[in-house]
């Protein structure tokens, strides 16, 4: 009975010793624990070299257009933190935004075209393309003279010397539509068109359901059926984002007018290492650029007009 | 003249004509005589003074006086002198180590045209069908280390493509504005290209081209040997592999009939007709079997 009256006012206030101790104790239990988690993470990340870390990173990153920059720059991280892991490589993953008042064009003269497929090596070789599974963004054509019917096409001609008397080539990749039907196509929006014109692929938010490939009419996205393997040596280390950057298995990827050189002023490796000078590449919107006076003064047409997908990409003849 | 017999004029006059011939002894060549050559006098035959000129000739005319040559201007009406500003890979600092002046003295010049046997014997003289010889249109046999025009006035190496636009003048318009060759770039001879992924080496990334800034195009003779211009054949790339468990499709055979080859519809039937028109790319066409 005496007692009560001297701990009421230890019990109004909350602190007595032994509710300070306790709680004190359990603080100081709890901001050890919080503070220990980052530092056990970051041995566990160390010990198997970040692949869980990277893995579960890259599953719960967000769309490409709607990540911060850091986020940006984290993803960038956990990429080449992969490719050195997975291939040994250092790769540089560039983030270069679509250059002001450029739309690209593509133009190839069907009449100069010889059939001789160095585009489709060299992009091969510039992109980044399983070497395994064999992905070639370019499907060279071959025609009768007179031909326009793609079911008579031939895309396998091995003949020993290009090109063959009565036939044409043509060849095909993505012709970066103005109005894409593998955008609209995309349940999940991983592909779109960019203000520069091209349209590309966040390989990490691509579900892989390849309604896009059905949408395509030129047959110009390709699957990654595997995970891409290139032999150390081979791979090219100065990568975009949107671009050549290493792939995932069980995602869709297509030309992209090799973005990684194309927005730093340089030109797509298809027509660096055309032989006949077939291809003319530029900025529509320039009217001093070559593909302006091609489209201004040459037969050009576009494959599949009458589908309304107005593709940036003109064949022309001489 | 009565109306009905309007038709019978051209008879008419035929009649009277060859009464006219014979009453004034005319005979018919070829029975026995010697042929009349000189039937063909010009006073036989009438000649047509003029052309006739209608309105839309006289229109064409006046507007086509003033009036450039199409062909040699752009849609926007551009001449070459107003292309784009661009730069070609140079030739002539590659000659002073061994200019063509070492052995082409300018001492004597022998112009006849001959099969060459000591020096330059891997020439092959193709251009324009091979009817030119060295000293006709481009070199000058006294001055070897520069080119020379028609008009015989030097032309250096670095602007050769100014000889080559005398004759392909539609070429070398689409050449300066773009349409046609090549920007330099990381190959520097567009015919030593490699053929496969695994020999390209494009490290040296400052090397490749770039489609804005400065133009640097390759002369005409990077591409075209100047004495035989033609593209050669090229050896292919290989072809893509196909997919495992499926076999390459056959050579395709002869393409689908034209629309205007299709037979129509005929007098035995609709149905027989059009059977065998859509038969006929389904043999060829899928072919899934390797032959």
């Amino acid at each position: 009975m005496s007692m009560r009256p001297e701990t009421q006012p230890a019990e109004r206030s909350g602190w007595s010793r032994r509710s300070l101790l306790k709680r004190g104790g359990m603080l100081t239990f709890l901001a050890g624990l919080f503070g220990a988690v980052p530092a056990v993470a970051q041995k566990v990340a160390e010990a198997d070299d970040h692949a869980l870390s990277d893995a579960v990173g890259a599953l719960f990153q967000k769309h490409y257009q709607k990540m911060t920059p850091e986020e940006v720059q984290e993803a960038i991280a956990r990429i080449t933190r992969t490719a050195k892991r997975e291939q040994g490589v250092d790769i540089t993953v560039a983030t270069d935004p679509p250059l002001q008042g450029v739309i690209f064009g593509y133009a190839l003269n069907i009449s100069k075209c010889k059939g001789v497929r160095r585009c489709v090596e060299a992009c091969v070789a510039e992109n980044n393309q399983g070497r395994e599974s064999q992905i070639q963004y370019i499907r060279v054509l071959e025609l009768e003279k007179g031909d326009m019917n793609l079911n008579d096409a031939d895309h396998y001609f091995a003949p020993e010397l290009v090109p063959q008397p009565g036939k044409f080539y043509m060849p095909i990749q993505c012709l970066q539509c103005d109005n894409p039907p593998c955008v609209i196509a995309c349940p999940v929006q991983a592909t779109w068109k960019e203000p520069d014109g091209i349209v590309v692929v966040d390989y990490n938010w691509c579900i892989g359901c390849r309604y896009c490939m059905a949408a395509c009419p030129y047959w110009a996205r390709r699957f990654n059926f595997s995970q891409p393997k290139i032999p150390k040596e081979q791979v090219n280390t100065d990568t975009h984002y949107l671009g050549n950057r290493p792939r995932p298995r069980g995602v869709v990827e297509k030309c992209h007018f090799c973005i990684q050189r194309t927005r730093k002023g340089r030109l797509p490796a298809c027509l660096e290492a055309c032989p006949t000078g077939a291809r003319v590449f530029g900025n529509i919107l320039d009217p001093n650029s070559d593909i302006r006076y091609v489209l201004e003064n040459k037969t050009v047409f576009r494959l599949k007009e009458e589908l309304g997908t107005e593709p940036k990409f003109w064949y022309y003849t001489d | 003249m009565r109306p009905h017999l309007q038709p019978l004029v051209p008879f008419a006059l035929i009649v009277l004509l060859g009464g006219a011939w014979g009453l004034l002894g005319g005979k018919v060549p070829g029975d026995g005589m010697v042929p009349r050559l000189q039937a063909a006098e010009p006073t036989s035959t009438p000649v047509r003074a003029t052309p006739p000129r209608n309105k839309d000739d006289i229109e064409l005319e006046q507007m086509m006086k003033g009036r450039k040559a199409i062909r040699a201007f752009t849609v926007r009406g551009q001449s070459i002198a107003e292309a784009p500003p661009f730069k070609v890979e140079t030739r002539q600092d590659k000659m002073q180590f061994y200019p063509c002046t070492n052995c082409h003295d300018n001492q004597f010049v022998d112009r006849r045209v001959r099969k060459l046997t000591e020096e330059h014997r891997e020439l092959v003289f193709e251009h324009g069908g091979g009817r030119f010889w060295c000293y006709d249109v481009c070199h000058n046999g006294r001055d070897m280390n520069r080119l020379i025009s028609y008009r015989r006035q030097p032309i250096s190496y670095d602007e050769s493509y100014k000889l080559c636009g005398q004759c392909h003048f539609e070429r070398q318009k689409d050449w300066v504005f773009g349409g046609h060759g090549k920007r330099l770039g990381a190959f520097a001879v567009p015919r030593n290209i490699p053929e496969k992924y695994e020999e390209l080496k494009v490290a040296d990334r400052q090397a490749i081209g770039t489609w804005q800034g400065e133009r640097v195009v390759h002369m005409c003779a990077s591409c075209h040997n100047p004495h035989s211009p033609a593209i050669k054949p090229y050896t292919p790339s290989p072809p893509p592999r196909v997919r495992l468990g499926l076999a390459p499709p056959a050579t395709r055979g002869a393409p689908a009939p034209k629309p205007w080859q299709k037979p129509g519809p005929s007098k035995g039937g609709a149905p027989a007709a059009i059977t065998p028109v859509s038969k006929a790319p389904a043999a060829g066409a899928p072919a899934g079997v390797k032959p």
